[in-house]
């Protein structure tokens, strides 16, 4: 069941507003808030879908998703088995991200702070429907 | 009916009163925590710690609906030598004015 989200933001209110649309999906939902907490949620706790703030204090969204995939390449047998379906969502634009190589994470989505709520609530439901329609064929 | 009002009414509708009113409660505590660290980079000048709250402010304004703070956060944050105590004060004024309109639309909606 694809069904476990894990949001890692600094910023508290937005957290709540993506555990508040994932819920409304059916998700259960973890949170993170800072890189470093997300890392260790990564690592010790299964998730089928990740949304990642790109702009954090400590470390960014950028170096977490390295963190943690240089983590798992040295793990004999790392939790997470399949590249993990990571949404992206930030205020900083989409053509300014410079997305790393990793093993361990596929950036699957994108969604702009800056975009109406209403906006927002509906790219989430299309990747997270698009998401399970992959998993279900 | 203001920027903030109107807004907060649109997320009403997309999200539901309670949700709403974490938001705003999340948003207050903000306002009071900037309130503090603006002040003091006001005296110990930090510039990355300065445009990195800045950014976060920008984010939760926009999120609330308050336009005009958030325009200025983005200015700051682009440039974080205009924090300056004209700047701060300004800052200070759309802070009450957006509380002003937090308190408002509580009062129309019962929450």
């Amino acid at each position: 069941m694809f069904n476990k989200a894990l949001v890692i933001d600094d910023d508290k209110a937005s957290r709540k507003l993506v555990q508040y649309f994932f819920e409304k999906m059916g998700c259960v939902t973890a949170e993170a808030s800072d890189g470093e907490l997300g890392s260790l949620c990564l690592l010790n706790e299964e998730q089928n879908v990740l949304i990642l703030d790109w702009r954090m204090p400590k470390i960014s969204g950028s170096e977490t998703l390295i963190l943690v995939d240089s983590i798992l390449r040295q793990v004999r047998n790392p939790i997470i088995q399949s590249p993990l379906p990571t949404i992206l969502y930030t205020s900083v634009l989409l053509d300014e991200l410079e997305l790393p190589e990793t093993k361990y994470f596929k950036i699957k989505g994108y969604v702009h702070k800056k975009w109406p709520v209403e906006i927002q609530r509906r790219h989430f439901r299309r990747i997270l429907n698009s998401l399970r329609s992959l998993e279900a064929a | 009916m203001n920027s903030t009002m109107q807004h907060l009414n649109e997320l009403a509708n997309t999200l539901n009163l309670i949700v709403v009113e974490e938001l705003i409660v999340i948003y207050s505590e903000q306002i009071e925590e900037a309130k503090r660290e603006f002040k003091k980079y006001l005296i110990d000048f930090q510039a990355d710690q300065i445009a990195f709250l800045s950014h976060k402010m920008k984010s939760s304004s926009r999120n609330i609906g308050a336009i005009e703070l958030a325009e200025l956060f983005d200015s700051i944050e682009k440039n974080p030598l205009l924090l300056t105590e004209m700047s701060y004060k300004r800052m200070l004024t759309l802070f009450a004015n957006c509380q002003t309109s937090i308190k408002e639309w509580r009062l129309l909606n019962g929450t």
